[in-house]
């Protein structure tokens, strides 16, 4: 007899097996399997699946299966592109917002990335640079771009697991994380407007994209 | 157990945003949850799988285990969408400025010209359709999927506030004619003062002058 599990749970163990690999990019995710592993049955999986697929982790097929989402070189550049403006938001709002303990959680974020970096450990680099921005995001205390960007970011994530991108590390790329807070605490809204666009470009190619007067 | 039919909870969810867009739900009022399965001859359980669909496009707030009712927005929560707006409208014009043909931003005036048609004959409803769909028809241009699907997950949020919390504008015919504005300054490839006419165009609309200070939202440095 199987046991009910709450959708909410379910969508938690499969994003997991996601984000540890156990499913690949582009890999089909078998629905009645999953049901079986997980002690569900398969709406539950069925409805969790739905929902990563709005998340953009998963991909539908028309025939009703489920692969992991394997994304283009066109979706990186949108997701970069719309990071570009809502990052850039959310720095303007910290600025106003932040309070001298919202930045030094974020210079110790800052920190545990670049000790991720330092140690090669790619879970904790990508999950403290995520989080960095998303601090930035609840620091502006808009409640809105928080929900977005936290939408945002669980395609970021998966972005940062299953793209090998030189860039991430590079030493120049974490130091902006630092650099970034410097500028907001200084309220140099100029410097961080750089730093942020440079952050972004440099990570998703948008240099090789878009002319030079377009990333000013 | 049975697997959930989407299918039931459509009719459903289009009559409740019908009742919420015409006004024979206010801001606050309950959702008659029962009466409307009654209705519908369903279960609650598509009309919980109906209503979850509109909580999560902002035009209702859910208690659970208690009631569901209409949102209301608070003065906070409209500046947060105009906010928004700013930060995904001008990102919009610029890509749009980068990708548009003439034939786009003909269209685009077209719309806008109905858009204040509509308001000109007093159709609110009309005007907020062409309204929104100026708005997403930058996105559209500008060609970026995900900047689409967020457009989108604010529209219904933004057609409600107007409906249901419409701030008067000082001038209402200059303030749509800002749409036209808008097309015109693209289809000379201005694009600097495409940006500052949506930027203003919604920090007007949404007070956020008011609020925010002096060159907030600067645009270039």
């Amino acid at each position: 007899m199987s046991k009910q599990q709450n959708p909410p749970l379910v969508y938690e163990q499969i994003l997991e097996r996601i984000m540890n690999g156990t499913f690949a990019v582009g890999e089909r995710i078998p629905e009645s399997r999953l049901a079986v592993m997980l002690h569900v049955s398969r709406s539950p999986v069925h409805t969790a699946l739905l929902q990563l697929a709005q998340d953009g982790l998963v991909t539908l097929c028309p025939n009703s299966s489920a692969h992991v989402a394997c994304y283009s070189t066109q979706d990186l550049q949108d997701i970069g592109t719309l990071r570009l403006s809502l990052d850039d938001m959310a720095i303007r709002l910290a600025m106003l917002h932040g309070s001298r303990s919202d930045f030094l959680a974020l210079q110790k974020l800052a920190e545990t990335c670049a000790q991720g970096m330092r140690t090669g450990n790619n879970r904790l680099r990508r999950n403290a640079d995520c989080d960095f921005h998303l601090l930035l995001a609840k620091i502006s205390q808009n409640h809105l771009l928080f929900n977005f960007q936290t939408e945002l970011y669980k395609r970021v994530n998966f972005i940062l697991l299953t793209h090998q991108n030189a860039v991430v590390n590079c030493t120049a790329h974490i130091q902006e994380h630092f650099e970034l807070v410097d500028a907001i605490m200084q309220h140099d809204t100029a410097l961080a407007h750089h730093i942020i666009t440079h952050h972004l470009a440099s990570f998703y190619y948008l240099e090789n994209l878009y002319p030079p007067e377009f990333l000013l | 157990m049975s697997k959930r039919n989407i299918g039931l909870s459509q009719p459903a969810y289009q009559h409740i945003l019908s009742l919420i867009m015409t006004k024979q739900l206010m801001p606050g009022d309950r959702i008659p949850e029962t009466r409307i399965a009654e209705e519908f001859n369903i279960s609650r359980t598509p009309v919980r799988d109906a209503m979850r669909q509109l909580c999560n496009e902002g035009l209702i707030e859910i208690f659970p285990n208690r009631f569901a009712q209409v949102q209301v927005y608070s003065d906070e929560a409209i500046r947060e969408i105009g906010t928004l707006r700013v930060a995904l409208d001008t990102m919009s014009v610029k890509l749009a400025g980068l990708y548009g043909s003439r034939a786009d931003f003909l269209r685009l005036l077209e719309t806008a010209e109905q858009c204040s048609s509509a308001a000109a004959a007093g159709d609110g409803e009309l005007r907020r359709k062409y309204d929104s769909e100026f708005h997403f028809g930058l996105a559209q241009i500008a060609g970026n999927s995900l900047l689409q699907k967020f457009q989108k997950e604010l529209q219904l949020r933004v057609q409600f506030i107007q409906l249901h919390h419409p701030s008067p504008i000082a001038n209402e015919t200059r303030h749509l004619q800002q749409h036209k504005d808008i097309a015109a300054a693209l289809m000379e490839h201005d694009e600097r003062k495409a940006l500052e006419l949506v930027c203003n165009h919604l920090t007007t609309f949404y007070n956020l002058d008011d609020y925010y200070p002096e060159n907030f939202f600067q645009i270039t440095f």
